[in-house]
C-alpha cells in the first residue's frame, strides 16, 4: 500500500514526452511498446519522480503549483500512484 | 499563482 512515506521514482522502463508547456504527456512503457496518455496533474507529477521522491514530498511540491486541499491531492495521487506501479511506468526505491 | 486542478489521468492506448 502507497502512503505519504512511499518513497517512488519514474522506472528506468519508461519514458515520456510532454506536449508543451502547461500541456499532457504520453508515457511509453520501452519493453512493452505499451502507450499511455495523461493529463497535465500527472504530467507535473512525473516530472517530480525523475529522481527518487516520496509521496508526502510530491504533494507539499505540487501544492505550489494547483489550487486543490491538501488532503484530496494526497489522496488522488496515492490512487495515481498504485495505477502507474501496477502498470510498471514507477518504481518503489 | 496556482493552475486550476484537475484529478490526475492515466489512460492506456491502443
Amino acid at each position: 500500500m502507497i502512503h505519504s512515506d512511499t518513497v517512488i521514482s519514474l522506472s528506468q522502463d519508461a519514458t515520456y514526452q510532454d506536449m508543451g508547456d502547461n500541456e499532457p504527456a504520453v508515457i511509453l512503457q520501452l519493453s512493452t511498446g505499451r502507450l499511455f496518455t495523461c493529463n497535465l496533474t500527472t504530467r507535473c507529477f512525473l516530472d517530480l519522480l525523475a529522481d527518487p521522491c516520496s509521496l508526502g514530498d510530491a504533494v507539499d511540491q505540487l501544492l505550489k503549483t494547483f489550487d486543490v486541499p491538501r488532503e484530496k491531492l494526497e489522496r488522488d495521487l496515492i490512487k495515481l500512484a498504485g495505477q502507474l506501479l501496477a502498470a510498471g511506468l514507477i518504481q518503489l526505491n | 499563482t496556482t493552475q486550476e486542478y484537475q484529478e490526475p489521468t492515466l489512460e492506456e492506448q491502443e
